[in-house]
């Protein structure tokens, strides 16, 4: 059974089905409890939970994260939510030195089944310092999973997978699609980590992305076949660490050909990672060179005009497309 | 004329409902009045008026979704009049779209950049992407190939800088001009040509001779050429359709050099060294070049581009085919040096043991079948090169002195093949005499 | 948990048994042996490194003893201990054998993380050492997460969160102060801060780093009632520790004790146990140094004779020498372990390439 719900709904859902499942699990974070949520995905939690489930923090990245990862040591599963991820830099050192590593140091003795969620990306005019997409970032780093899911069933599938994942998850939100619309299935639709979702099934070039440049990608697809009577295959990485190289490979071995897209900057990104699996795994398949599509080079503009200048364009893509089809740019 | 609009109440609102009017059109309202209840996929909450007069048209009906900044109400101020407007949503989504194409614009200009430099550089290349023999072609293209066996020497490339991608190669195949073992094709421009030879016009009326099906009898044996022989088979048959060649021949009278030939090897037999009449002949056909620089002429994508340098390739028959490892620099070198150096070249090609800079890029050879007795041989010259010698065997025969008188003489053939694309028959004769010249005054050999 | 560590039965250090009745002078010659056993441990590692055996970074404790012996004195079951680098003590203290501890600072498998950790890293959850950690002040807020989840699953235990002077400039000290001290306020957050004052951190005095130099008072921002005690004085920490654990343990409120001690034997190329002392150095030295001070206590009070005191060193040496000599002898980790425990559960293999 399934039922449209926006994507600020279905990961409600998820955290509160995993809190009726196991009473270790807890949301963290600041005003999440009274003042309800910043994006309203935790209002009311606290009048049904009450303040022992829902803890509202101090404005203390590095020392809420901290405490949860001691918690999550000890067998609580605390779900921490960053308010928007740019600020999650002040809890880098819990995050990359702490919870990523103490499994290793710690000789196994110790777990950290965290969960650390909140908006992720920009599109939003909030200007440079509340505008990053961090899924390479955090990618980066071994100890870490991190997801990225776009459409509501997939943000319920994989926080339920997240919880229940004994380790620290970066469970990144695509901000800018809370309001979206999707069918989602009832009750536990756990999505797995390391599998890719093939958003739109084509033969002649395969665009990947992740976060809210899928949906950039479907309407680009649209527009080639029209104009161009392009096929275009689009794959929704949603899953960045785990990676599903097969799906990409298996693709491009199909198509021939393939254009990586994300918000990010170009150096170090997702997107270059992408290229080389290709060029590694399925260079015999390749027609042209994989391009990538990523944000201009220059921390996030306000002006609307500016800010999507500095992200990835229809157009951009689909002339990215154009030219490793060889076919005309427009 | 104030508008009243739908406002952004929220950072990813993009759109609201208009759920409930609070006034009714002709109403007056002041700044501040409540006028509207809106909904998002937050909340609903109410606008309130921003400007006082009266609520003159109502856009936006109950239960409407607007997009932020779409118009839903006028409110008329003293003496002004409502303009007329059809659909009150329409012209802002328009202004919207401009937005998006301004930033569209800009964001192309950004990348535009970006991919323009590239293209500049495109564009710099020549377009044949046969540079130096070597195709560009996409990695799926390269594995078509091998798979379907197709001579990618027959593909134009369409991409940049002529590479050659799917595309070519699944038209070719439709078309079924790429085959490797197959006849040549008029219409698809073969061979590493040069980028200024014009299109050669297909030929009209010349059919290939209808090959016949093998018998496959008893007493018969389907050849398999090796790899090295298709080659070979291949480069011969190009440089016989594309190369004008001519020929000229001297007969050279060898005593003076055999007779330095035994003087020189009584002296080097405590080196273990022994100078064949190879040797000597190579030597002399370098020499003899300073003169005649054309001959040693290697044809480019942009023309016969003349060498000072001689490498000499020598032809080792071997029993897969042919190959001819290179003495590079001859002229500088002496002929002992040569002798060492052609020799272990020759064995180790009968081994197979050449690396490839030893057998390419000659710039000249000389094709010695004199061990078999043959008179006189003409040879083929060999593509990119302008030029080769075709030895022949040393025979004792009658001869004249300068007394009239009848003497025994070891009298030697040699016959030059040449492009005459680049030297023509007087050039070609001047040489070989030039060549006979310095062999029959072997001392010529140490200059 | 470590392959060769048969649970401290014959090789952790010896404390007194759960439920003993222990007279005053037996108590105190106990301790002694505490921390002359740390004592002992940490002059081997020094010698060890000199050696090169240990690589990386090495922080012993010589000095500080008094402060963990007397709190760990006060360690119940099923409380739990963090720290951070300096933390050779507390996992003997705990009971880990000295054996599998050197073996985890000479990197060999046999090591008490399996030699994936080294000296700051040590860990032995089952008997409630939760590390071990290599950043300055990082491991406070995990401390205080320990301390809410042990009020959290509804236990009687506390946390003993260690951490030096330096520490105390660090952002995260203060964030996870603060969260203490607002849980703390409706008894939820049983955290014992132990400020272990050297008066130094690292090279800088605590005057060149902070113009409020009374660590303890610092607290006050936060909401948590502090005190001071004389880390060199065993008695007196005992008595410190044994009322203000009970006292978190009862409110379920974070409290903070300043331990204060001082740098004392000579940082020279020979222990202070080995080579031949004067007599007036050794004077001087049981004025000053906490192990000095406890064996001038129990000479005059006669719990214990020189010839005690030369015994208990000597087992002491001894079984010291026998966790070098273990730790020499054992393998590297098998190179199998540098794909494990990167994740937990189904994926733990997921980083080999």
């Amino acid at each position: 059974m399934a039922e449209t719900k926006t994507y600020r709904e279905a990961l409600r859902e998820a955290m509160v089905q995993e809190m009726e499942r196991d009473e270790n699990v807890v949301l963290m974070g600041e005003d999440i409890g009274v003042y309800g949520g910043t994006h309203l995905i935790t209002d009311g939690l606290i009048d049904e939970w009450g303040p022992k489930r829902i803890m509202d923090t101090p404005i203390s990245e590095n020392g809420f994260t901290g405490a949860a990862v001691g918690m999550a040591m000890m067998g609580m599963r605390p779900i921490v939510e960053m308010m928007t991820w740019n600020f999650s830099f002040l809890a880098a050192d819990q995050i990359i030195q702490h919870a990523a590593k103490v499994r290793y140091f710690s000789g196994g003795q110790v777990e950290v089944p965290l969960v650390i969620r909140g908006p992720n990306g920009g599109g939003v005019q909030l200007s440079a310092q509340h505008t990053h997409s961090l899924e390479n970032f955090y990618g980066h780093f071994p100890g870490l999973k991190v997801v990225a899911p776009v459409t509501p069933n997939d943000v319920k599938g994989m926080m339920i997978t997240a919880v229940r994942d004994p380790n620290p998850v970066i469970f990144l939100e695509a901000g800018a699609l809370y309001g979206t619309k999707g069918e989602v299935e009832d009750g536990d639709n756990a999505v797995p980590f390391g599998k890719a979702r093939i958003a739109r099934e084509g033969d002649d070039v395969t665009l990947i992305a992740y976060g809210r440049q899928v949906n950039l990608c479907l309407r680009v697809a649209d527009t080639l076949e029209e104009e161009d009577g392009v096929s275009a295959e689009v794959i929704d990485l949603r899953s960045i660490r785990p990676f599903d190289e097969d799906a990409i490979v298996e693709s491009v071995e199909k198509t021939h050909r393939a254009v990586a897209v994300q918000e990010q900057w170009r150096w170090f990104g997702v997107a270059s990672e992408v290229a080389a699996i290709i060029q590694d795994r399925a260079f015999d398949s390749l027609d042209a060179p994989v391009e990538r599509v990523s944000g201009a080079e220059v921390p996030a503009p306000y002006a609307r005009n500016l800010e999507l200048a500095a992200f990835p364009s229809d157009e951009q893509v689909a002339n990215a497309a154009r030219r490793v089809l060889y076919m005309e740019e427009k | 004329m104030p508008e009243v609009f739908m406002p952004k109440m929220g950072d990813a609102m993009e759109e609201g409902t208009l759920l409930k009017w609070l006034v009714s059109e002709g109403d007056d309202v002041s700044e501040g009045d409540p006028i509207a209840e809106i909904e998002t996929d937050k909340a609903s909450m109410e606008i309130e008026a921003e400007d006082s007069g009266t609520l003159a048209q109502i856009i936006a009906s109950e239960g409407d979704d607007i997009p932020v900044g779409g118009a839903i109400a006028f409110i008329q101020g003293e003496g002004e009049e409502v303009p007329e407007r059809d659909s009150g949503g329409g012209e802002e989504a328009e202004a919207e779209e401009g937005g998006e194409d301004e930033g569209q614009a800009q964001a192309q200009t950004a990348t535009e950049t970006e991919a323009g430099g590239a293209e500049e550089e495109d564009e710099q290349q020549p377009s044949d992407g046969r540079a130096n023999g070597r195709f560009r072609a996409s990695p799926i293209v390269k594995r078509l190939a091998a798979e379907n066996e197709l001579d990618l020497s027959k593909v134009e490339g369409s991409g940049p800088r002529g590479r050659i991608v799917e595309r070519d190669v699944r038209a070719a195949m439709e078309r079924g001009g790429a085959q490797a073992d197959g006849q040549a094709d008029g219409q698809t421009g073969g061979g590493a040509e040069a980028a200024e030879e014009p299109q050669e016009a297909p030929q009209v009326g010349l059919q290939p001779a209808r090959l016949p099906e093998p018998v496959e009898g008893p007493d018969t044996e389907l050849v398999e050429p090796t790899r090295m022989q298709r080659v070979i088979g291949e480069r011969m048959t190009e440089a016989k359709q594309h190369i004008p060649h001519f020929y000229a021949t001297v007969e050279v009278r060898m005593d003076a050099a055999m007779a330095l030939r035994k003087q020189l090897n009584e002296q080097l037999e405590a080196e273990d060294l022994k100078l064949s009449v190879n040797d000597f002949v190579m030597k002399a056909c370098a020499v003899a070049l300073r003169s005649y620089p054309n001959l040693n002429a290697i044809q480019t994508t942009q023309g016969f581009e003349l060498h000072e340098k001689v490498d000499m390739a020598m032809a080792v028959a071997l029993d897969a085919g042919l190959i001819t490892p290179v003495i590079r620099d001859i002229t500088s070198k002496g002929l002992a040096t040569i002798s060492r150096e052609s020799k272990d070249l020759a064995v180790r090609a009968r081994d197979g043991k050449l690396q490839p800079d030893e057998y390419q890029g000659g710039t000249i050879t000389v094709s010695n079948m004199g061990m078999f007795g043959i008179e006189s041989f003409t040879a083929i010259v060999n593509p990119p090169q302008a030029a080769i010698i075709a030895v022949s065997s040393i025979q004792k025969r009658p001869a004249y002195d300068k007394n009239d008188e009848v003497v025994p003489a070891s009298m030697m053939k040699l016959t030059l093949s040449a492009d005459h694309r680049i030297a023509n028959g007087r050039d070609g004769a001047l040489y070989m005499a030039e060549v006979r010249r310095v062999l029959e005054n072997p001392v010529l050999l140490m200059v | 948990m470590p392959a060769e560590n048969d649970n401290g039965e014959n090789g952790g250090v010896e404390t007194r048994e759960e439920g003993a009745v222990a007279t005053g002078t037996d108590r105190l010659v106990d301790l002694y042996r505490e921390m002359v056993t740390v004592r002992r441990f940490e002059e081997a590692c020094q010698r060890a490194f000199r050696q090169g055996k240990i690589g990386g970074y090495l922080h012993v404790y010589i000095g500080q003893e008094a402060v963990a012996v007397g709190f760990l004195d006060a360690f119940k079951e099923g409380d739990r201990v963090i720290t951070a680098y300096r933390d050779h003590p507390h996992a003997l203290l705990l009971g880990s054998d000295p054996k599998n501890v050197m073996a985890e600072l000479f990197g060999r498998g046999s090591g008490i993380v399996k030699g994936k950790g080294g000296s700051m890293h040590l860990f032995d959850v089952e008997r409630g050492l939760m590390g071990g950690y290599g950043i300055v002040g990082g491991h406070i807020p995990i401390g205080v997460g320990i301390a809410y989840a042990l009020k959290y699953h509804d236990t009687d235990n506390i946390t003993q969160l260690y951490l030096g002077d330096g520490a105390m400039s660090q952002g995260a000290f203060h964030e996870a102060a603060n969260l203490a001290g607002l849980w703390g306020k409706d008894g939820l957050c049983p955290c014992l801060f132990i400020i272990e004052n050297n008066q130094y951190g690292m090279g800088t005095s605590v005057e060149r780093t902070t113009a409020m130099t009374d660590l303890a008072a610092k607290f006050d921002s936060y909401g948590i009632e502090h005190e001071k005690v004389d880390g060199m004085d065993i008695e007196a920490v005992l008595e410190a520790a044994e009322r203000l654990t009970e006292q978190v343990r009862e409110t379920g409120k974070p409290y903070a004790v300043e331990a204060l001690t001082y740098r004392t034997a000579p940082h020279g190329a020979a222990d202070f146990f080995e080579k031949y002392r004067d007599k007036e150095e050794i004077e001087e030295w049981r004025k000053r140094d906490p192990v000095g001070i406890l064996e001038q206590k129990l000479l005059e009070s006669e719990a214990a004779d020189e010839e005690k005191l030369e015994e208990i060193k000597n087992e002491a040496k001894e079984q010291i020498d026998e966790a070098v000599k273990f730790a020499d002898e054992s393998d590297q980790p098998p190179i199998e372990e540098l794909y494990t425990d990167v994740y937990s559960g189904a994926d733990e293999y997921m980083g080999e390439e």
